[in-house]
């Protein structure tokens, strides 16, 4: 989803603006850029600091490769540093409330994203990293967690419930360091299973499951992100060592069984290294967003095995998450994602939406896109956005669809479609109602067939009326079927006898209203005022009515605020022409300045190019300058290649022209609804497919 | 079929990812709550699912459900010199265990003297009074802020208990910005280089008496507002000028004032925003609120535009020539209680954090976290430019 943003990948050229500073705590000299990166300067990859030239930094921060599509997991985090699979529930399990650990220190990411508290640890201090067990060996249990506590050499071991608190399980020699290096448990059996710990001065140690700590090196500098590497040869001379990070150096230092150090410059900042697991997802902590980000594991195709190295991010030139890898040669990196200020990172089966989770048996492609499931009565939410389904209601064993909606506020909303199914029989009306509690089915509805519309008595300019303290207006609403027009008012529905049935209905206020169809009808409180032909011939979907400048009727719970005497402007109405095979939209339009009907006349709508086929289903305004059309037209662009795109057209107050829409289905996309709130926000409503 | 949900933002179409359920579901109407602030979660998109190919079409209602809010500080356009009224806020702070940005506004940048020796300090909102940045005396800034601090600490150290009862329980850092604004209208107005040199020294001054006092942390702000200053030349002064002498952040709490106008070369957007533009330019506006070193944005947020807008600047940010720099909100200042939080339009507090979460983060491209949420208030509980005997309590 970045790549869409090269741009803010290329740091190199730095000259100013000076880049931030993460730290609240003070600024940071960063100046001018710490690094030249022209191209042809060096980047080391040889023990020690050779000079083998293993290809330009400016060429590696523009490979092509495609960047990781990482999207927010969980959010809203506090202090959020430390991450790991949690394989007791199948989660991921973080470290919150950086830098005193209250009121506690410990996560779990739920199955939908939430997070809730693990184990009732608190006052952990500084950056609690976090080493999970995966598998039960040589004494260790799965679902173990180690930890450091905030104390110099003090190591802590929580049992897989997080009840059993060892605190601390060992400590190391006083000078050790703190354990917010890092710490892992090694699955390669080349270091016997047991727990490595580096530290904040430099040292490595390894500790069995019995608490006995081996001392193996001391490289004298902040050790951060830490790895077992397999004894494969496909992994050249790390294979079978420690890898630790060290960030200000830009260096990740080898450690052996033996003890023996060397380091390596690839002109990255380790703050976590993770090695690519197959069939699990990508999880990591993006400390200044305060949340996690996933990717799914079928991205990693083609890198499983390879390194993950995550940079935090401390001058402008780094906080990327890289790719490395041992190409016979020398290690090459690649870049994953983007600048960040990243903290850990981890491999997990775990799902958390909108990433599924990735079954550990066998191996899976799984998509990307926003969550997918069965019916059900619990919410599903794309967390991101924080859309999410309601329990809907039905008639039971019946089919059902909602046509239309109206909202006074969250406690008062309505919708009405259709019971049974066009193919079935004739359809009866549906109309079901929100109290904040939920959706009901209303009961003692007329039946006027499916119905296709909702407004309620419009609420038009938000300066002007103001619902009375601890009132609420009395619902006033009329919706239009295939047969008849109903109304509802003083809490009951009833079908206006004057009323034709139709497509589409609007309301500027209880005595002026349109409700369009195959004719259109004005409305005035009293009746519908008989039946206009659809200038141009066609049918018409939707309509709206700018009623920008005209006196408001306050309602019961409702008081004018400003009593302003206003004039009448514009009303729109949109659809379709037919007397042909293929309908072209049709856009028809009036100003009048009092409440009695004027004179619809056909506006000119431009179509795309290559349509054959177009429908307008909906419209809505701002202002008489600003107004919205949306719906859907037909393509043919050679005989292999057609389909529905969506559309949208915008009246700047002259002439109706298209605004370029999103067409994410690959076959079939179109619009049904369009609102514009009075806050300017604009939303369109449809639906796409990939099938054709 | 899957649902398709569309949001302009002022200048093309985003796809906001939505739920999907059973095998396929549409979407055929959408509506709000119009002309309201309860903009948050009264959204409905209505249409039809189904499980199965086979199976029988169902009802299916979406909506928005709103963020969890992280709760607010309370931040003060300051109208008094008297030193006891900070300690009192310091310490109130303290006993609302409040966590995060702590504004204490001082009002319009002024120079006091009559000479050619300047004596910067500020006019406080609401009541005018003459503050001085540091003069020695016991109501210069400088030694109220300190006051301030004494006053949190004696919650939690039990110092003082007729002043400040104690309490229980850690610490929760504040950070608490020193504020002026970039208000250049009336007599002695001084938004200048020389203003912001004095600001950060005393600034610095209050990071060293307050240095030892566990959770506290000075930083610098501004209220920068185009329509404060609309040629922006001294706004850029002030703010390079501290950046250059300061040493910690300056948050700036200022708003938009309209729609971010088109940068210098910017082609003009398909449809021209119908909302009124801002005096600045997009670019000036980042710059004042990320661009120059040290800058952070705590933007005001009342109004649903409010979000939108400083949504533009971001994403302006991310695609412009050249190196940018992240925008990293550090949250957002709502104006409730110095509003009286007016229906039907301002945003009560966790509104105005709620509408800016869900601005950003429907963007994968601008997501944010804007941990910190505070409400500005008048010290002297008034209302609406802090006048005094204002109706609006506190």
């Amino acid at each position: 989803m970045y790549s869409t943003h090269p741009l803010r990948l290329d740091y190199e050229a730095v000259t100013a603006p000076a880049p931030r500073d993460p730290d609240p705590s003070g600024r940071r000299a960063y100046g001018a850029a710490a690094h030249d990166f022209a191209a042809g300067s060096c980047c080391i990859c040889c023990p020690g600091g050779g000079t083998q030239q293993c290809g330009t930094r400016q060429d590696a921060r523009r490979a092509t490769v495609p960047l990781l599509n990482l999207t927010p997991v969980a959010t809203n985090f506090n202090g959020v540093v430390g991450i790991d699979h949690y394989g007791p529930a199948n989660k991921v399990v973080v470290s919150v409330n950086y830098f005193a650990g209250t009121p506690h220190n410990f996560d779990l990411i739920n199955g939908d994203g939430s997070h809730s508290q693990f184990s009732n640890i608190s006052g952990f201090t500084d950056e609690v990293k976090i080493a999970t067990v995966r598998d039960s060996h040589a004494g260790f249990v799965a679902g173990e967690l180690f930890t450091g506590n905030g104390h110099d050499g003090q190591i802590v071991r929580i049992s897989p419930d997080g009840v059993v608190v060892q605190n601390p399980w060992v400590t190391l020699p006083s000078g050790s360091g703190l354990l917010r290096g890092s710490l892992y448990v090694d699955r390669t059996g080349v270091f016997g299973g047991d727990l490595i710990v580096v530290t904040t001065v430099g040292r490595v140690w390894r500790i069995t499951s019995a608490g006995t700590a081996t001392f193996l090196a001391d490289v004298g500098v902040h050790l951060e992100g830490l790895i077992t590497v397999p004894n494969e040869a496909r992994y050249g001379p790390w294979a079978g060592k420690i890898l630790a990070g060290a960030e200000e150096q830009t260096r990740i230092y080898t450690i052996d069984p033996q003890g023996n150090s060397a380091w390596y410059n690839l002109d990255i900042e380790p703050e976590d290294i993770d090695l690519i697991t197959p069939n699990e997802n990508f999880f990591a902590v993006s400390y200044d967003e305060h949340q996690v980000l996933g990717a799914t594991a079928d991205q990693f195709t083609g890198m499983i095995g390879d390194m993950l190295i995550a940079e935090e991010g401390n001058d402008p030139t780094h906080g990327y998450l890289w790719r490395v890898y041992w190409d016979g040669t020398q290690f090459q990196r690649t870049l994953l994602g983007p600048r960040k200020h990243w903290e850990h990172v981890t491999f997990s089966s775990a799902g958390i939406p909108p990433l599924p989770p990735v079954p550990t048996s066998t191996p899976t492609n799984t998509p990307t896109n926003t969550p997918t499931n069965t019916p059900t009565s619990t919410p599903v939410c794309v967390p991101s956005s924080h859309w999410c389904t309601e329990t809907s209601a039905n008639v039971p064993s019946a089919a059902g669809s909602l046509n239309g909606v109206a909202v006074y506020d969250r406690n008062e909303r309505w919708a009405v479609g259709s019971v049974g199914s066009p193919t079935a029989g004739p359809q009866q009306s549906l109309v079901e109602h929100s109290t904040g509690q939920g959706w009901a089915v209303q009961t003692g509805v007329p039946n006027v067939s499916a119905l296709n519309g909702v407004a309620k008595v419009a609420r038009p300019a938000f300066t002007y009326l103001t619902p009375l303290p601890g009132l609420t207006p009395t619902p006033d609403l009329w919706a239009i079927g295939d047969s008849g027009i109903i109304h509802y008012r003083n809490g009951s529905w009833t079908q206006d006898p004057t009323g034709l049935g139709g497509r589409g209905i609007t309301t500027l206020d209880s005595q002026d209203m349109y409700a369009v169809g195959a004719q259109i009808q004005h409305g005035n409180g009293n009746g519908w005022s008989g039946s206009t032909p659809v200038p141009g011939g066609g049918v018409l979907n939707g309509v709206a009515m700018i009623g920008t400048k005209y006196t408001p009727i306050p309602q019961a719970g409702e008081v004018l605020s400003t009593p302003t005497i206003f004039v009448k402007k514009d009303d729109w109405a949109v659809g379709y022409r037919t007397g042909s095979d293929n309908p072209s939209p049709l856009i028809v339009h009036q100003v009048r300045a009092t409440a009695v009907p004027g004179i619809w006349t056909v506006v000119a709508v431009p179509t795309p190019g290559d349509a054959t086929s177009a429908v307008l289903n909906s419209v809505d305004y701002y202002d008489r300058n600003n107004v919205w059309a949306v719906g859907t037209y037909h393509f043919v662009d050679t005989p292999q290649n057609e389909g529905d795109n969506t559309l949208i057209e915008h009246w700047d107050g002259t002439a109706w022209s298209i605004i370029p829409s999103p067409n994410p289905g690959g076959a079939y996309n179109s619009l049904q609804s369009v609102w514009y709130s009075q806050e300017g926000d604009i939303w369109a409503a449809g639906y796409y497919s990939n099938v054709s | 079929m899957q649902t398709l949900l569309l949001r302009w933002n002022e200048r093309s179409w985003d796809v906001i990812p939505s739920p999907q359920v059973g095998e396929s579901s549409e979407l055929h109407s959408i509506a709000s709550e119009s002309g309201s602030r309860d903009v948050v979660d009264t959204n409905a998109a209505v249409g039809r699912t189904r499980a199965s190919a086979a199976g029988s079409w169902a009802t299916l209602t979406e909506h928005i459900t709103a963020p969890s809010y992280p709760g607010n500080t309370i931040s003060y356009y300051e109208t008094s010199l008297i030193p006891n009224d900070y300690y009192n806020q310091g310490c109130a702070a303290a006993r609302r265990k409040q966590a995060g940005i702590v504004v204490l506004d001082f009002g319009q940048p002024t120079n006091w003297s009559a000479t050619s020796i300047p004596q910067f300090g500020t006019r406080l909102v609401g009541s005018q009074l003459h503050a001085y940045i540091s003069n020695g005396t016991s109501t210069d800034i400088r030694h109220l802020v300190d006051q301030f601090a004494k006053g949190y600490d004696a919650a939690y150290t039990g110092a003082n208990p007729t002043k400040c009862t104690l309490v229980a329980g850690p610490r929760q850092g504040i950070e608490v910005v020193i504020a002026t604004s970039n208000d250049t209208s009336g007599n002695n107005n001084a938004l200048t280089s020389d203003h912001a040199v004095a600001w950060a020294a005393m600034i610095d001054g209050v990071r060293a008496d307050t240095f030892g006092i566990q959770g506290i942390l000075a930083q610098a702000g501004i209220d920068a507002e185009p329509n404060y200053d609309l040629g922006y030349t001294s706004t850029a002064n002030w703010v390079n000028s501290y950046s250059q002498n300061g040493h910690t952040l300056c948050y700036n709490f200022g708003s938009t004032d309209g729609y971010p106008n088109l940068a210098q070369g910017e082609p003009t957007p398909v449809v021209p925003n119908p909302y009124g533009y801002s005096a600045w330019r997009v670019d000036q506006l980042y710059d004042i609120a990320t661009g120059i070193m040290g800058q952070r944005p705590l933007p005001q947020i009342y109004r649903p535009k409010m979000a939108r807008d400083w949504y533009r600047v971001q994403s302006w940010s991310q695609t412009r020539p050249g190196p940018s720099y992240a925008m990293t909100f550090a949250g957002i200042m709502s104006e409730c209680r110095s509003s009286g939080c007016q229906p039907p339009a301002d945003f009560r507090q966790e509104q105005a954090w709620q509408v800016f979460w869900l601005e950003f983060n429907a963007d994968p491209n601008t997501q944010q976290a804007a941990p910190n949420s505070t409400d500005i208030q008048c010290s002297n509980g008034g209302g609406v430019g802090c006048a005094p005997n204002s109706d609006i309590t506190p």
